[in-house]
């Protein structure tokens, strides 16, 4: 099989076993230039490196541009003024944006962290002031927020033929919160019990675009399926199952019933805890979960999640980026995947993978020992 | 209706995330003459308390703390110029952060947000805290405690370099080390000499109420 085949052939419901367990963990993009002796990394890079190490590449691209999450992305649109401060500290920036439209003006602040000296990572940046302070800054926002163009798509579908069979591409679909952050998570939070209607219109506004997103991806580019962003929207960043189910569910079914009316298939991405909305996902008809992540980040049981959920859930992930890949041996690297393997294997509806992307610093012998042993016990006995 | 009636129902509210109710209740524990101070401990931190438990017990989770926090606050503004003649003892201090390179704050707002309630003043020193603003702080406000969150496995060992620089300033035994978050464990509290591990909000809160009774 090719690693296209294999990974489609694992998500695939009802599930069979391809060839082999896929391999397809996250990997930092400095690590893998590391590893390459390259400056940067174009998607035939990736490929290259796929093969050089073994694994069956995924590529999720952000296709949508993040220019509101991500205040260093310029904001070009005909109409909008946009004024940047920045002030420099020794550690940190601080970015002031004001963008002026029609109906006023927006304002933010961000502060954005030094990369770690070691290169493991940067801080995320941290908003101190959201372009959303209330109902009145929801009109604004309007004008900003991204609309799909032919060069975005056109980009993607270079990624798409590129990879061909050398595994698969998903296009990244923000959920309504992950990836915009343009409105304080707790204010939302206490909107739920004081103004859910405020809530929900925040909400629809952000993933309505992101469905505007993801209909023309569907429907111009020849992408495997689509891979929904969704971790602030769950249950580490503090929401109930309860609330997920009520408030969120019928977000993800909605972009899971697009994604399907095109015959592709869906991947949900949360690397926090995961258990309690499991039974959520499949009731939203969700094909492939993402990253399982293992006790002590997440709460991954990866024998329970199998035996309750194993035939409607691709699961995908789950080996520990630092404990594991970065902090191990090869030797506990080989037992951890054995076992991984050993228990979500059988009967397909398995991708191994990491709980997040394996970091900058992992040792190359133990980089090289998660693919071999990945390898050696992935083999289906069909 | 009874003192203790108003105080009981005052709990609740604060469970339920009820403001108006909660504002209500105050009015009327004030006109009963129930001290101010009473209110707090016996009804509105009670409330808390039960929130706390629910949260441990995984009924409610950050949104709810938020809420019911909230609702506290809101109770709390309604008594503070109450509280001016009869000065509400803290019953200690703590300076909390996240650590340098990690702006997670959730876990580290749930604590701060226990310890507040529970009466503890929290000097609170945000995400992305580099170990010599912990050093300073401990300096100029001598607080009991330290209180220190990381989310990623790499931010976790910044907590080492606070603790060894707090050795360094002569301030390590003049303070107790608490942390916590989803990648730290006991065992890695034990190893770089803190002196607890919290496993979630609740508990490091309990374990800082612990700390402030022996002393």
């Amino acid at each position: 099989m090719s690693s296209k085949e294999r990974l489609l052939t694992a998500m695939r419901r009802p599930h069979v076993e391809p060839d082999t367990v896929p391999i397809s963990p996250r990997i930092n993009g400095l690590l893998l230039r590391e590893y390459l002796g390259t400056k940067s990394l174009s998607t035939e890079m990736w490929v290259k490196a796929a093969k050089e190490f073994d694994f069956d590449l995924h590529m999720n691209p952000h296709v949508s541009p993040d220019y509101i999450y991500n205040s260093r992305i310029p904001i070009m649109i005909k109409g909008i003024g946009v004024k940047i401060e920045e002030e420099k500290f020794p550690n940190y920036v601080i970015v002031k944006r004001r963008v002026e439209t029609p109906k006023g003006d927006l304002t933010e602040v961000t502060k954005i962290g030094a990369p770690h000296e070691k290169g493991y990572y940067t801080p995320s940046p941290l908003k101190t002031e959201y372009f959303i302070k209330g109902p009145e800054d929801l009109e604004k926002i309007k004008y900003i927020l991204p609309q799909p163009t032919k060069e975005r798509l056109s980009s993607l579908e270079t990624i798409c033929k590129t990879v061909g069979e050398n595994g698969i591409v998903r296009a990244t679909v923000k959920g309504p919160i992950s990836h915009w952050e343009a409105v304080d998570m707790y204010a939302l939070m206490k909107a739920y019990y004081k103004d859910k209607s405020y809530l929900l219109e925040v909400l629809n506004l952000f993933f309505d675009n992101s469905m505007t997103w993801a209909e023309a991806i569907l429907e111009e580019v020849n992408v495997d399926g689509i891979f929904g962003l969704m971790f602030w929207e769950g249950i580490s960043a503090g929401w109930s199952p309860r609330v997920y189910r009520e408030i969120f569910a019928p977000l993800i079914k909605k972009l899971v019933n697009l994604t399907h009316s095109y015959g592709l298939l869906y991947t949900h991405y949360d690397d926090g805890k995961l258990m309690p909305i499991l039974p959520i996902l499949v009731e939203c008809d969700v094909d492939a979960v993402e990253t399982m992540t293992p006790s002590p980040m997440g709460d991954a049981d990866l024998a329970k999640a199998k035996q309750l959920y194993g035939k409607d859930l691709c699961l995908c992930g789950y080996i520990d980026l630092w404990n594991i890949v970065h902090e191990g041996t090869p030797k506990t690297i080989e037992k951890a995947v054995k076992e991984a393997i050993e228990i979500a294997a059988p009967g397909g509806g398995f991708i191994l993978g990491t709980s997040d992307s394996i970091r900058p610093g992992t040792p190359l012998e133990n980089f090289k020992a998660y693919f071999k042993a990945g390898r050696k016990y992935g083999k289906y006995r069909s | 209706m009874k003192e203790s009636e108003i105080l009981d129902k005052l709990a609740e509210q604060i469970v339920n995330f009820d403001a108006a109710g909660v504002k209500s209740n105050v009015e009327k524990a004030l006109k009963a003459n129930i001290p101010p101070i009473r209110i707090i401990m016996d009804g509105m931190s009670k409330g808390m308390e039960k929130v706390g438990r629910k949260y441990e017990e995984g009924e409610y989770f950050l949104a709810e703390l938020i809420m019911a926090a909230a609702v506290f606050q809101d109770g709390m503004k309604l008594l503070e110029p109450y509280l001016e003649a009869e000065k509400m003892q803290t019953i200690g201090k703590v300076v909390i952060g996240t650590v340098k390179g990690d702006v997670h704050d959730i876990g580290k707002n749930i604590v701060a947000m226990m310890l507040s309630v529970a009466g503890f003043e929290v000097v609170d020193l945000g995400v992305d805290v580099e170990p010599e603003m912990f050093i300073a702080k401990v300096r100029e406000t001598k607080p009991d405690i330290v209180a220190m969150s990381a989310l990623l496995p790499i931010t976790m060992l910044e907590m080492k370099t606070v603790i060894d620089g707090l050795r360094e300033a002569g301030l390590r035994n003049k303070v107790k080390v608490l942390v916590g978050g989803s990648p730290v464990s006991a065992e890695f509290a034990k190893s770089i000499s803190a002196d607890a591990y919290g496993d979630n909000a609740v508990e490091g809160a309990k374990i800082c109420k612990r700390w402030v009774k022996k002393s």
